[in-house]
């Protein structure tokens, strides 16, 4: 029934008068027309929207092309051509774009497509000037501040013509700037880095802008992430000091930049993290492993630079900077065990301190390292934050990956067995309620590599190489692996209930067991490589078995094709005896016919129901 | 109206500097052509190319040597003036100073200074057409007694190289050099 028909009854039915059943059908009419009205704009904007982004970036590329071909075309080198006929040429294309800048200010002044054009060809335009003037009189670009003329003049550009993709050109530029090696270095350029420093200073407004008003969102996110790798790269490539000083300088300023993620300025309603947060935790965490693979650090020698290197300012500039927005967060927020984190730009303090001072600070790194990496895997735990979980384990993996990096021992081979279960048993708790039955893709890589090592583990030659490393850990080493264990099934005890609720505690158990084979084989004298083969037969078997049960076609995938592998894999070892070897392949033949019927069974099943 | 008029005189201004900026550079440069002292040093050119700029001529030029009675006058990374000499062999320095002198050329020590130092030369590229480039390798003379210079006007310790040459032919022009200075 539709509305006229609905009030023509109502009006039989008496319940309203002809007069009041006019007024309602006009005036439902009316809204009709104004609703079908508002949509239609509003799709039409949103048309407009969609064309006017990509008209954006079509006339983006065109100029850029534009202006690469004017680049190529001044790259020629006439020769022919007269020096002065040569130096009007070159000024022509600026002459152009002053042109269309003025154009653009004055007749199209809220165009996007006019500003963005006319930035990057006054961008290219220039270029090519500076870069013809100089071959002109035969002057290379990277000894004569190619890129700072460049840059500094069209930096205005950011500002006059309000355009995004200026901004663009003047990063890539002064990270180009870092490259060149001026000989003549006057008063203000005796460091090469000063320039690019000061050029950057001069974005920060537009960049203060852009994060307050966080619009467009395009590029907010983006420079959310190119501000600190510019800034990254920048401090490595103008690198000439010790490592170490490069090293701290790149830590400060990712910690510096994962606090600046995460303060009020940046930091979303919701507090999930922003990208700049996570590229800056995932670097710190990165970064702090640096010195674990270091035996002597060199910290002694951080003073010891070279005339006009000024770099070192920047450290205790970075660490005031970085302890201040550390105060200014925790003068606003409470401490607690979800942000006890952001105290780690202190983390490294102590050490650096001992090491200057001529002390073995390494065994207190690791061990302080570890723990921490724990901790803050067991809140995280308890919050279920992932974004904290898994720097810290990539944080343990490289701890334990460290450890063998100088000693040849035979037990590495264990220890390179405890990062898969690492993996699967500390982040079990972020598995949601409801894929407790299935393997997530994450947990399937995990089974792999476990299946890899033990595969790997059943090869006799493989431990005739093994044996073969007769370096050995010192104690304190020895101690630090047995830590890792005790946390390991610390973790599981803390953790067991759901390690039980997912897939019925079977690959939690594997998991252990795994590491705990692998220091039996390390250990042992005699070969017990068909142990392993064998194992992993019953170990495929069962997990058929279970999925079966389940009928999880994913789980009997992964068995199948582990029995497979074994199959393969004992068909080349050659050196085993023909009697294991056919007692094997009964097994797999009937554990195969024995899966199949299962299968077949549990689907007969299914379909009952 | 009001903004638009501000920005438009902002825009003046920069496109000002823009156009201006690099006439000062070449004012500069034409004043070394046009009362520069020439000089010329041997070379062994190759030629890569530079994405900008264009195709070049990679020099080589030798580093000089110096002799000296007391180095200590100079440290590392010091920006000197050398005066040179003409002689068949290409221009050597005959003497190295803090000072600037008329027909001296702005260095910088990129080795600690000795008795006998070696003293490393600027001139690196020297840009041409693109085909010209790729074949000067192979017009320049290999034989041990052939002559391969850059030609380089010096002022004030600015340069600006003018011409490569090989047996006393330029391989810009392929005409005969009518250089100033006399080569045996």
């Amino acid at each position: 029934m539709n509305l006229k028909d609905f009030l023509e009854d109502c009006r039989e039915e008496k319940i309203i008068d002809q007069p009041t059943v006019d007024r309602m059908y006009a005036h439902f009419l009316a809204r009709d027309k104004q609703r079908s009205l508002n949509a239609q704009k509003q799709s039409q904007l949103n048309e407009n929207r969609q064309n006017n982004g990509l008209i954006i970036t079509v006339s983006i590329i065109g100029v850029l092309l534009i202006g690469f071909g004017i680049i190529y075309l001044f790259a020629h080198n006439w020769d022919n051509l007269s020096r002065s006929t040569k130096t009007l040429l070159s000024l022509l294309p600026v002459f152009v774009s002053v042109i269309v800048n003025a154009y653009t200010v004055v007749k199209k002044k809220d165009n996007v497509i006019w500003q963005e054009s006319a930035a990057i060809f006054s961008f290219l335009a220039t270029g090519s000037m500076l870069a013809l003037i100089l071959q002109i009189y035969q002057l290379p670009g990277i000894e004569n501040y190619f890129f700072s003329y460049w840059c500094v003049l069209c930096l205005p550009v950011v500002y006059l013509l309000k355009s995004h993709s200026a901004v663009f050109c003047a990063m890539i530029l002064m990270l180009l700037n870092l490259t060149s090696n001026p000989m003549d270095q006057s008063a203000l350029y005796k460091i090469p880095w000063f320039g690019s420093l000061i050029m950057f200073s001069t974005l920060i407004p537009y960049f203060k802008r852009l994060f307050t008003l966080r619009q467009p969102e395009t590029l907010y996110m983006l420079h959310q992430l190119f501000v600190p790798l510019l800034i990254c790269f920048s401090a490595v490539v103008s690198v000439s000091g010790s490592e170490s000083s490069v090293w701290l300088i790149l830590f400060l300023i990712l910690a510096n930049f994962h606090l600046f993620g995460s303060s009020i300025f940046l930091r979303t309603k919701d507090r999930t993290p922003t990208i700049m947060t996570i590229l800056g935790y995932v670097g710190v965490s990165l970064s702090l492993t640096y010195l674990l693979f270091k035996e002597n650090w060199r910290f002694e020698t951080i003073f010891q630079v070279e005339t006009h290197d000024y770099r070192l300012i920047f450290i205790p500039i970075l660490f005031g900077l970085g302890i201040f927005q550390v105060v200014r967060y925790f003068s606003k927020e409470k401490i607690s065990t979800n942000n006890l984190y952001k105290l780690t730009i202190l983390l490294p303090v102590p050490f650096l301190v001992m090491d200057y001072l001529d002390m073995t600070a390494l065994p207190a790194y690791q061990i302080t390292l570890l723990f921490a990496a724990c901790l803050v895997v067991h809140f995280a735990q308890n919050s279920k934050d992932q974004w904290q979980i898994y720097p810290a384990l990539g944080l343990i993996t490289v701890i334990i990956l460290s450890l063998p990096f100088s000693v040849g021992s035979s037990l590495n081979y264990f220890m390179f067995s405890l990062i898969p279960s690492i993996y699967y048993l500390a982040p079990i708790t972020l598995v949601e309620e409801k894929n407790k039955n299935t393997l997530a893709a994450g947990h399937i890589i995990i089974l792999c590599f476990q299946f890899l090592l033990l595969l790997i583990a059943s090869f006799e030659g493989f431990w005739i190489a093994v044996k073969t490393l007769h370096q050995t850990l010192s104690t304190f080493q020895l101690g630090l692996i047995t830590l890792i264990c005790v946390a390991i099934i610390l973790n599981v005890i803390k953790v067991r209930k759901q390690l039980m609720n997912h897939v019925n505690g079977i690959f939690a158990l594997f998991s252990l067991l795994v590491p705990v084979l692998i220091w039996i084989g390390c250990m042992s004298s005699v070969g017990i490589e068909h142990l392993y083969s064998i194992l992993l037969l019953i170990i495929g078997i069962v997990i058929l078995i279970f999925s079966a049960k389940k009928s999880n076609l994913t789980v009997a995938n992964l068995a199948l094709g582990l029995i497979g592998l074994v199959m393969v894999c004992r068909f080349f070892d050659l050196k085993m005896s023909l009697t294991v070897k056919g007692i094997l392949f009964i097994l797999i033949g009937s554990s195969f016919f024995f899966a199949n019927y299962l299968i077949l069974k549990s689907r007969k099943h299914e379909n009952k129901n | 109206m009001k903004t638009r008029t501000k920005l438009l005189i902002a825009l003046i201004f920069i496109s000002i500097i823009q156009l201006t900026f690099p006439l000062f550079f070449i004012a500069a440069k034409e004043r070394v052509l046009e009362t520069g002292k020439e000089y010329l040093f041997s070379i062994q050119p190759v030629d890569p190319y530079d994405f900008f700029q264009g195709r070049y001529v990679s020099l080589n030029v030798p580093s000089l040597t110096y002799t000296t009675d007391n180095p200590n006058e100079f440290k590392r990374f010091d920006i000197v003036y050398a005066e040179f000499e003409q002689d068949s062999l290409g221009a050597k320095i005959t003497h190295l100073s803090h000072t600037k002198t008329e027909h001296s050329l702005k260095l910088k020590l990129y080795a600690t200074p000795n008795k006998k130092m070696r003293i490393r030369l600027p001139f690196r590229r020297f840009f041409m057409e693109e085909y010209k480039a790729k074949t000067v390798e192979h017009k320049l003379s290999r034989s041990a007694s052939a002559k391969n210079y850059v030609h380089v006007k010096i002022l004030n310790g600015d340069f600006v190289m003018t011409d490569i040459s090989s047996n006393g032919k330029s391989l810009i022009t392929g005409k005969p050099v009518k250089s100033t200075v006399l080569l045996q």
